[in-house]
């Protein structure tokens, strides 16, 4: 199979998980039997010509099929995901505005996950049985034991409020994106450390970036101990390889045998594996944006759960799943690149 | 060989006993070989002892507010300190480990329940059956597990039958988890049920039920066993997430990820209000997930190195 080919293939399959997306966040938000409209029009003492016109416009009185029917819809024609009542925008609005701070936060944890990961799971592959690959093991499955809105919350004691306590001064921003005194760089793609970095904005790439270590390093812990895991196990795997052997007997040196012979192949698992790692990577941003005040989906999500906004918790879900489902793809497309074996095979 | 040298263990040594009972001995000795898995181990026990046992054990009784000594240091008196009510926080880490063993049990219980039975018959009828099923299971892994955990308790909170908040979790917990298991089991089960003992079971007449159930299902048990250990770590962490975030345990309540949430607001001056709930969550977590990492390198052969 060409690549192409694949990935058409592929892309197609994606159209069924996108509906069942859909079906799933939609039944869920819907199968409550409390009242949406009630609670929205002001609880107990709601006026009900304003209930009945809410039920109207979210077509609440049709049967749930039919609900689903105008859903999908707005959704595939306009883009809409209905008005959230409590902002008062459509929820698409809401999200085009949230999820860039959302993303960056994941860009720049999956950052740190690769630049930890992979070079320490590479090392205890090395140093196999030795001392630094069992303290390297317990490490890692300290990390994937490691509660992240805990790890937070300490981070955020040593790096920004006690020194802020003792020194006057945190030595790292304990919340939000930017500085108070500082304007946000011009909207390009609103991930705040793209944009000035492109407008050559310094004081405001300086503090987009101070301000992004400290939730970004926490939100890494989610997914860090398993990416250091399979990382060492690929290396194993591959360096029982027969070419391993071969690349030694022809006299190369340890370093070239390890990076150019053994890291290469060991990366294809890996590779996989950060995909999935992104899931957990979104999820543990919903927590890590709660403690740090970090304005992304996560807090909007919490948000609107407090208001029992549905549009928005189910926008909010569908995106997700969504960005999930997309990156699991873009993996499986650079797994076929990487490995021609599954393509071909 | 010196003397006082460990005599190396040969399983062949041991031929009498049944073919089980000299597999699980050659098990029991790996185990004892490998110190992390040892170390989840006593964890687990010390755990699973502490939440049996918290009412004896715990000096304090965990509800009980003490307004003369309100947000006290950790002392001889207080281990861990007391929290912004004056509750001895040592008791109420002791009684949360009741909550989070019955979260994890119930949650690994339920979701085992039925990752097994669908992925025993997805993988053993094949053909349509396993088609609906794996696509279905598909839907359900297509969102991060915590964010589908998420939506369902919070569109569940909503509904006015004051539905007790920890049962929101656990059918949450539940929904999310299946579909792992059910993947995992498809998997093994196509694996071995191509082995020659099956077909023998066949050729004997036995019904497809027996073979499945009887035959197939107790050869997958290694990847299931492990997997639940994790499973028991990973739920309590997101469970405790959950009510981190408020949508877990009643507010108030012994559960450790309450407990670092009220620790929040007064973390700068009473550090230990947050710390030690959290602490308790990463050691608990860290022994399901060294006793399932160890128990792998045992029964996976192909590890073991």
């Amino acid at each position: 199979m060409k690549l192409r080919t694949f990935i058409a293939r592929r892309l197609l399959l994606l159209i069924p998980v996108l509906i069942g997306l859909t079906m799933i966040t939609f039944t869920i938000s819907h199968i409550i039997p409390a009242d949406p409209a009630q609670a929205w029009a002001g609880g107990d003492k709601a006026d009900q010509a304003q209930v009945e016109a809410i039920e109207e416009e979210y077509h609440l009185n049709e049967p749930l099929h039919v609900q689903y029917y105008y859903y999908m819809r707005d959704l595939l024609r306009y883009g809409e995901m209905g008005r959230s009542p409590v902002s008062g925008r459509d929820v698409s609005e809401d999200i085009k505005e949230y999820f860039p701070a959302t993303f960056e936060l994941t860009l720049f944890a999956m950052f740190f996950v690769i630049i930890i990961g992979i070079p320490t799971g590479i090392f205890s592959a090395i140093k196999r049985n030795k001392v630094p690959d069992h303290l390297i093991r317990v490490v890692s499955l300290m990390g994937s034991s490691m509660p992240i809105f805990w790890l937070g919350l300490l981070l955020q004691l040593v790096f920004a409020q006690w020194p802020a306590l003792h020194w006057g001064q945190p030595i790292l921003p304990p919340s939000g994106r930017i500085g108070t005194f500082i304007d946000p760089p011009t909207h390009l793609t609103g991930l705040f450390t793209v944009d000035s970095l492109l407008t050559l904005n310094a004081p405001a790439f300086t503090s987009s970036v101070a301000h992004i270590i400290l939730p970004a390093f926490t939100l890494c812990f989610a997914v860090l101990g398993t990416i250091m895991r399979v990382m060492r196990s690929s290396m194993l795997d591959v360096m029982n390889q027969e070419y391993m052997k071969t690349a030694r007997a022809k006299g190369l040196k340890e370093k070239d045998v390890i990076y150019k012979h053994g890291v290469k192949n060991a990366l294809i698992p890996t590779t996989t594996i950060l995909g999935m790692a992104f899931g957990g990577l979104l999820g543990g941003a919903v927590l890590t944006e709660s403690i740090f005040g970090w304005p992304g989906m996560g807090r909007y999500a919490i948000t609107s759960i407090l208001f029992l906004d549905f549009p928005a918790i189910m926008g909010f879900t569908l995106l997700m799943g969504f960005v999930f489902v997309l990156m699991n793809l873009l993996v499986d497309i650079l797994y076929a690149y990487l490995d021609p074996r599954i393509r071909l095979g | 060989m010196m003397a006082g040298e460990p005599v190396p263990y040969d399983p062949s040594d041991e031929l009498e006993g049944s073919p089980l009972g000299r597999e699980l001995k050659y098990k029991m000795y790996l185990m004892r070989k490998s110190p992390l898995a040892i170390m989840g181990l006593a964890i687990i026990m010390i755990l699973v002892f502490v939440a049996i046992f918290a009412p004896s054990i715990a000096p304090y009784d965990p509800e009980e507010i003490d307004e003369d000594s309100v947000k006290a240091a950790p002392s001889g008196e207080h281990y861990f300190g007391t929290d912004n009510l004056g509750r001895d926080i040592y008791s109420m880490i002791l009684h949360g480990a009741r909550v989070s063993i019955k979260i994890g049990l119930i949650v690994v219980g339920i979701s085992l329940g039925i990752g097994v039975l669908l992925g025993t018959l997805a993988g053993y009828y094949g053909g349509y059956v396993d088609e609906v099923i794996m696509r279905v299971t598909d839907m359900f892994m297509a969102f991060p597990a915590l964010i589908l955990a998420i939506a369902i308790v919070s569109i569940m909170t909503a509904d006015d039958s004051k539905a007790d908040r920890l049962t929101l979790i656990l059918i949450a917990l539940a929904v999310v988890g299946w579909p792992g298991y059910t993947r995992l089991v498809r998997g093994t089960v196509l694996s071995v049920k191509e082995n020659t003992y099956v077909e023998a079971a066949r050729a004997i007449g036995a019904s497809n039920g027996r073979i499945a159930f009887m035959h197939v299902l107790p050869n997958c048990l290694s990847p299931i066993i492990v997997t639940s250990s994790m499973r028991m770590g990973s739920t309590i962490l997101v469970a405790a997430g959950l009510s981190f975030l408020g949508l877990g345990a009643e507010v108030g309540t012994a559960e450790w990820g309450v407990m670092v949430a009220s620790g929040v607001k007064y973390i700068v001056h009473h550090w230990w209000i947050a710390t030690f709930p959290g602490l308790a969550i990463l050691i608990t977590v860290l022994g399901f997930n060294l006793f399932g990492d160890g128990l792998r390198d045992i029964l996976d052969p192909k590890l073991r190195r």
